[in-house]
């Protein structure tokens, strides 16, 4: 009977225990506003509150669609998560998200806690993808009715800013509008101005008050050149055109110029428009607010907007163009083997000794023992042998990492996106660990159907470093993944053109030897020449006359060939500027943002593509 | 161990190893090995991110060949000479048929890992053409050498009791061996199914108790 009373008692504090444990509740914000969002790098919050404290991670797992087949494969990101009894926290994270709905699971102990799955409402394509910071949802929804370009919204609050500049991936422009940023995170305030950094563009309004503009983010824009509002009244009847139409009064943020800031536009002696470069970026500054009931009557507010996105620069869509060329790109280490007669008369030689011995052995009636002894010996110092004879030349192969670099970047500055591909290598020891800051970007796996023979990473890993591991018991590791990221590469181009001649100047700061430069326009090609490092050159071109159809007749290597295969899906042919693509020597060595927690031989290809900008005058 | 069964143990032992016709057979059985690997070995091309035949082409070869020298060579050569049978032992040591098929079968296992272990050095080229690791090699070679053993148990019962018809007893069970091996094997590399290993092994198990219980005069009587 008491047995049964402490049995009892024990059954029910397991199971208060388990039902304490389950009590938790886990919801998901896909993108911005309302789970809308562009195909991409997007944010993802996970909101987690637990009646006990909770330390586990977050498995969120994507769905990719193959490429050509119709199945399906999934990545997954591991976020940990750990929050006190009682509390309600929000994790943030930034995925590649393909459209597919996510599922996203909470472990404790590999125990299942909490299941969630959301998905995002993808936009078509647009020119701009704008994102309003904003506590207001609304006011700027005019922008998607403009005429001049595909505009689309999204809204999200100051709380709701990712800490990672990947989590910006598909926005071209930023809003900041009726919103305080000033309790935003360090990390919120560097993800924003990385991601500006890359040429972006970003509006801040004048509707906000002083106290809103007292950010850091806006101090570290503007400086202190913002003083007090002020009532404007404009004259009419001046010849002056004014950009407002029949609007006579305005408020207006007064400016002083200084060193960070410049004023950009002024309506009858009044700062409208304030800008602040940030490397590639432009920050812009509006005196007023653009929804002030005075501007009622603007009817060019659209374009106003739209005229201030052409600042920007909108890399080229390059997610995934070099998964399927992989395997033709990537250089691994070659070696040579022995040849199979070393290997016929090797075994001959091992063959006649156990021959030998044992025909000794039972022609001087030996004993069973000292015949098993002979034998196994034999086969040890054999094996041996062999072993450390052949082992020294196949190491130089093990451990190798492959890296194709697509250095997307404005002609000036030197802020780049990069997109990188990686074949990993290894047949001998367990796979390394790859690590990425996470300010500079993120790993992601390759598209499924890149290649079968690449094993896609087992998990990647979210928190501060972005970190990439394979599953250590593949016997014969390929394994393929990706990282998106933003570092400096000090390649200037100046260019002009002259009379049907483009004058290209390509200034080579970087160590790497710039081995040929390629021009691409209207479907041709045009040969440039290469650049030492640390120097610069001119070279000049008529982009009117007969170009090449194809560059296979300039370089004839077949690695190239495949190159030029790869840039060619990155949709050149839409562009109607001339695009340089530049191609690094081979085996360049280039800082790889990417570290390795042990040695590898690290290979990699940059490739340069910037889009040279030529005004409709052809200036 | 009971005496007997280690005197039947090293007797048959004896009887296999020092005739040097075994030997022979462990040098084609190498020499066989040696070849796939020569044939299928990665020399002279660039290396690249595609895995050698090599390690599936060499642990392939190797089953097949334990089986056939098992089941077939081994017994088929070597039978007659020293190697005594069962029912010879049995007058010889008057005494129950379990020591002496418990010492054959021991014998049977030591027979086994002596011819695998001694394509070990061979084994080690097709790690060094990076076709796999040393724990694959290892733990592959451990899957054939127990395949072998059961083999050779079941080599062991057809040389007992179907000692007229070996050669074509040996033949069809190496057929049947052939077909389910080539049915079970996948593309994906070497893996021995371990449910295959064990149908396998009920089959060498319900033979040695045949060789003991002697089903059929047990069923139908003499």
């Amino acid at each position: 009977m008491r047995r049964s009373f402490v049995l009892l008692c024990m059954l029910i504090v397991c199971f208060a225990h388990t039902a304490a444990a389950q009590n938790v509740n886990m919801s998901l914000q896909l993108g911005f506003q309302d789970n809308q969002t562009p195909m991409g790098w997007v944010p993802l919050w996970v909101e987690i509150s637990a009646d006990e404290d909770l330390e586990g991670e977050v498995r969120i797992k994507t769905v990719h669609e193959q490429r050509f087949e119709l199945a399906e494969q999934e990545s997954q990101y591991i976020l940990p998560v750990s929050l006190p009894a009682g509390a309600v926290r929000i994790f943030p994270a930034v995925i590649y998200y393909t459209g597919h709905a996510l599922t996203v699971e909470l472990y404790v102990e590999d125990r299942l806690l909490a299941v969630s799955t959301t998905s995002g409402e993808l936009f078509p394509i647009s020119d701009y993808n704008v994102l309003v910071i904003s506590s207001q949802y609304a006011g700027f929804d005019f922008l998607a009715h403009t005429q001049e370009s595909k505009v689309s919204v999204f809204y999200t609050t100051p709380d709701f800013l990712p800490d990672e500049w990947l989590g910006y991936g598909q926005i071209q422009a930023v809003i900041i509008h009726k919103a305080n940023l000033a309790n935003i995170s360090p990390n919120q305030v560097e993800a924003l101005l990385n991601w500006l950094s890359l040429g972006n563009i970003l509006i801040w309004t004048g509707a906000d008050g002083y106290g809103f503009l007292d950010a850091p983010l806006f101090r570290q824009l503007f400086s202190n050149s913002i003083t007090h509002k002020q009532l404007v009244k404009f004259n009419l009847e001046s010849k002056e055109p004014s950009l407002f139409g029949e609007v006579d009064a305005l408020e207006l943020w007064q400016v002083e110029p200084d060193s960070n800031a410049s004023i950009f536009l002024k309506v009858q002696g009044n700062p409208i428009l304030v800008s602040s470069a940030f490397q590639q970026g432009n920050a812009f500054f509006l005196t007023f607010d653009p929804n002030s009931p005075q501007l009622i009557k603007w009817r060019q507010k659209g374009l106003f907007f739209t005229q201030l996105f052409e600042f920007g620069y909108s890399p080229l869509n390059v997610t995934g163009v070099a998964d399927g060329y992989l395997d033709f790109i990537a250089v691994p280490n070659s070696i040579m083997l022995p040849g199979k007669i070393v290997i016929l008369l090797v075994s001959i030689i091992f063959i006649s000794f156990v021959l030998l011995i044992n025909y000794l052995v039972i022609s001087y009636k030996l004993s069973l023992t000292k015949m098993l002894i002979f034998t196994i010996m034999i086969i040890i110092i054999s094996s041996s042998l062999i072993y450390n004879w052949f082992k020294p030349r196949i190491e130089s192969a093990n451990n190798t990492l492959c890296e194709i670099a697509i250095i997307q970047k404005k002609p000036v500055g030197s802020r780049a996106f990069i997109e990188s591909y990686y074949i990993y290598f290894n047949f001998i020891d367990t796979p390394p660990k790859f690590k990425l800051q996470r300010s500079q970007g993120s790993f992601t796996s390759l598209l499924p159907g890149a290649d079968d023979r690449f094993y896609q990473p087992s998990y990647m890993i979210l928190p501060r470093d972005s970190t990439v591991y394979f599953n250590s018991n593949q016997d014969w590791l390929i394994g393929g993944f990706r990282s998106s990221y933003s570092m400096d590469i000090p390649v200037f181009i100046e260019y002009a053109l002259v009379d049907d001649l483009l004058k290209v100047l390509i200034i080579n700061d970087s160590p790497l030897q710039l081995d040929y430069s390629v021009l691409y326009y209207h479907d041709q090609w045009f040969l440039l020449g290469s650049v030492e490092p640390g120097s610069g050159q001119v070279f000049v071109t008529n982009i009117f006359n007969q170009g090449l159809r194809n560059l296979q007749q300039l370089v004839s290597d077949s690695l190239e060939y495949q190159l030029i295969l790869m840039l060619h899906s990155l949709q050149l042919e839409k562009s109607t500027n001339p695009i340089l693509v530049s191609i690094f020597a081979e085996q360049s060595k280039i800082r790889s943002a990417v570290e390795v927690n042990k040695p590898v031989n690290h290979s990699i290809l940059p490739i340069l593509v910037s889009e040279l900008i030529i005004d409709e005058d052809g200036t | 161990m009971n005496e007997k069964v280690l005197r039947v143990f090293i007797n048959d032992l004896k009887a296999y190893l020092f005739n040097f016709r075994f030997w022979l057979i462990d040098a084609g059985l190498i020499f066989i090995s040696a070849a796939l690997i020569a044939l299928s070995w990665p020399a002279g091309r660039e290396w690249n991110f595609s895995r050698p035949i090599t390690g599936d082409v060499f642990f392939y070869g190797l089953l097949v060949l334990a089986a056939v020298t098992n089941l077939n060579i081994k017994n088929n050569i070597l039978t007659f000479s020293q190697v005594l049978t069962i029912r010879e032992w049995k007058s010889k040591l008057e005494c129950k048929s379990w020591p002496i098929i418990l010492g054959v079968c021991i014998s049977a296992v030591v027979q086994t890992l002596i011819l695998i272990v001694s394509t070990v050095p061979v084994g080690i080229f097709a790690y060094l053409s990076g076709a796999v690791t040393l724990n694959k090699l290892y733990s592959s070679m451990f899957s054939i050498w127990i395949l072998g053993i059961i083999l050779g148990w079941i080599g062991i019962y057809l040389q007992n009791k179907f000692t007229k018809y070996l050669k074509s007893a040996g033949a069809l069970v190496l057929l049947v061996f052939l077909v389910s091996l080539l049915l079970h094997s996948n593309s994906l590399g070497f893996k021995l199914n371990w449910m295959f290993i064990f149908g396998y092994l009920i089959l060498a198990v319900i033979g040695l108790a045949d060789l003991k219980f002697d089903f059929r005069s047990l069923l139908f009587g003499e």
